[in-house]
């Protein structure tokens, strides 16, 4: 009942003009980022961060979500229509999508997506405002021990669960961490790897980092792997052909609820994201939906089992985000990094402390799916043009957005070379098969991680008793090493099981 | 070109171990300055070894291509101009050029959405958002 309040409370906030301008903005801004292929809502979130520093925190972290799972929304129209998915999430879309679209059911796979993204999302949207003030009261029983394991379980899944190789994503997870201890350590006031250069003295700074990586990385992609989008036939739908008719409407939305519902479970853990949610529900569904031999070949069950997931993984990555911030993946964690410039700290107290944030922010997802819902039926012929732009234009002007977004933070051109260092360092990682995302993660985990880890010796007086002190000490850990010896159980598993087979095949 | 950013990871990582050592790593009780940066050098150089070594037998050519260099040395070149004619000008010169030589778009086209989305970063970035952006030698006039 209290959350009702709280949320009512929250929706006269979110309802203000500018915060209603915000969302609209947002959603229109994501669902154009989301359909035009290979921009993701990373690169989204980040070219977007440097113009919302004028705004309130509130007004800027509405718009800066609402173009989050807007993005969701406009991914499947590149998928759909063009077989190519306009960011991760997306891909298991475009495997039932697109055979629709080639079978002239263009308009119902985008009307399926459309609905389910909505079904999906609103359920993740709901389970936060349950589970947000819950996982809040359990986060204030976190000391300093607890809050270290957390961050420590969070740095080593990402590891495992991004990538095929659990080495490269510790890669990327080390560089993060050594690119977060450069500058002037914030607990002991010594200065570490700055080389002298005053213009790293406060460490390396995180817009032109994520631009770099997220944004500026795009382009030189772009320019590589140069795709052309404007032979390529794409069927004409309109608004009356999109409209779904009441049977399939009946047989998309159990399959959007249930998988809405896995979405959000696993949204909510670290690492996993919506393109994990996306996989995992549609999996499940080729096994046990009634239609699953259609599955994969063209059933709009299977277009309704990925959007729904991956709007519902969107919204349940707030959770851990807002209650104990830790971010779900790299697209939230530059919206921590937002926060954290906004002079919020995201964690249990974020919810006693600014009430008018939080639950403005769950209010206006409410209201930010209905607009994402309303603008993409709308779009839909908008929309046909958009998934066409080629990528010959798209380069220059992505490139120019990048400097003056990185440049605009500190007014510095130092933060222009820096953001063009890792573009280049980012395609290099991408040609090694070594993630980004977890470099990210722990770049902006290890200022938290670092303060934790002193506060925790400095009660504990140097022991190491303190990790283990707890429950939620013992259980955090517990997982840290499950999840650390997880790969390596899996690689012993699968070696025996393939020398077992072997040895069959021959007998 | 696989090889390079494990390589790197190892470098650095030995240079963060080194450095790290000398800004100690247990100090009072607790973690010192050097504790984060040789846990980090150490995990570099130990996993990029493991991605090495995985990757050892593997004979895929790599996908990696000079055209990667194209977008960065045209905006260090942009960024160059930029302190002659300051930073809107020397944008569009760059869209412009590179929509009309790189791409071969039509003389129009590439005017347009020159101009077009410096006018947008104009009005979004000077007059919204106040930011003094730099005007180069140019300004000086």
């Amino acid at each position: 009942m209290e959350n009702l309040q709280l949320l009512w409370m929250g929706l006269e906030t979110a309802c203000s003009l500018p915060n209603l301008i915000s969302a609209i903005f947002g959603a229109i801004i994501g669902l154009v980022v989301g359909a035009m292929p290979g921009i993701g809502s990373l690169s989204g979130v980040a070219l977007l961060l440097p113009l919302t520093f004028k705004m309130n925190p509130t007004t800027a972290i509405i718009g800066l979500a609402a173009l989050y799972y807007s993005n969701m929304y406009g991914g499947s129209f590149s998928a759909i229509l063009l077989n190519i998915p306009g960011d991760s999430p997306a891909v298991m879309t475009a495997l039932d999508g697109y055979p629709l679209a080639r079978s002239g059911r263009a308009g119902a796979a985008l009307s399926t997506a459309i609905c389910s993204s909505f079904i999906g999302g609103t359920i993740g949207i709901i389970i936060l405002t349950i589970s947000g003030p819950i996982l809040a009261k359990w986060g204030l029983a976190f000391g300093p021990a607890e809050l270290t394991l957390l961050i420590l379980f969070a740095m080593t899944s990402i590891g495992w669960l991004l990538g095929e190789n659990p080495s490269a994503g510790l890669v990327a997870t080390a560089i993060g961490v050594m690119l977060a201890t450069i500058g002037v350590d914030r607990c002991l006031g010594q200065e570490r790897f700055s080389f002298g250069s005053v213009n790293l003295f406060s460490g390396v700074s995180f817009i032109p980092l994520v631009i770099g990586m997220f944004g500026f990385s795009q382009v030189i992609d772009m320019v590589v792997n140069r795709i052309t989008y404007s032979n390529t036939e794409i069927q004409k739908v309109t608004l009356k052909q999109s409209m779904l008719k009441g049977k399939e409407l009946k047989g998309i939305t159990p399959t959007a609820i249930r998988t809405g519902l896995i979405g959000t479970i696993v949204g909510v853990m670290p690492g996993a994201g919506a393109t994990a949610a996306s996989f995992i529900s549609y999996i499940m569904e080729k096994r046990i939906n009634k239609n699953r031999e259609q599955i994969g070949k063209g059933a709009l069950e299977g277009v309704a089992a990925a959007e729904a997931a991956n709007n519902a993984a969107a919204a349940g990555a707030f959770a851990p985000l807002l209650t104990l911030g830790i971010p779900g993946g790299g697209t939230t964690a530059v919206l921590l990094g937002g926060l954290m410039m906004w002079g919020l700290r995201p964690g249990p107290l974020l919810f006693k402390e600014n009430p008018d944030f939080v639950w403005g922010l769950i209010s206006s997802m409410y209201i930010g799916n209905i607009i994402c819902l309303l603008i993409s039926f709308a779009c839909i012929p908008l929309m046909m043009k958009v998934v066409k732009v080629p990528s010959a234009v798209m380069v220059p002007v992505i490139s120019v957005v990048c400097v003056i977004g990185t440049y605009t933070v500190n007014n510095n051109m130092f933060d222009v070379y820096l953001m063009i260092v890792m573009g280049i360092l980012a395609y290099f990682m991408k040609i090694a098969k070594i993630p980004a995302a977890p470099l990210l993660l722990a770049f902006v985990l290890t200022p938290m991680f670092e303060s934790y880890v002193r506060q925790a010796f400095d009660i504990s007086d140097g022991s190491f008793g303190i990790f283990v002190g707890s429950n939620i000490s013992k259980t955090l850990l517990a997982l840290t090493v499950l999840f650390c010896l997880a790969p390596v159980v899996m690689g012993f598993i699968k070696k025996e099981k393939t020398s077992v087979d072997s040895a069959a095949i021959e007998n | 070109m696989k090889k390079v950013v494990p390589i790197l990871a190892i470098m650095t990582g030995l240079y963060w171990v080194i450095k790290g050592y000398a800004y100690g790593f247990w100090v009072r009780n607790g973690p010192g300055g050097g504790f984060l940066p040789i846990v980090a050098g150490l995990m570099a150089i130990v996993f990029s070894l493991a991605v090495l070594w995985k990757d050892r037998k593997e004979k895929t050519p790599s996908d990696f291509s000079w055209l990667a260099f194209l977008p960065a040395a045209a905006l260090l070149g942009m960024v160059f101009f930029s302190y002659l004619v300051g930073i809107l000008i020397s944008m569009a010169v760059y869209i412009f050029l590179w929509l009309k030589l790189i791409e071969k778009r039509k003389l129009s086209s590439s005017l347009a959405i020159s101009f077009g989305t410096v006018g947008v970063i104009y009005g979004l970035f000077v007059v919204w958002l106040k930011v003094p952006l730099p005007k180069g030698l140019l300004g000086l006039l």
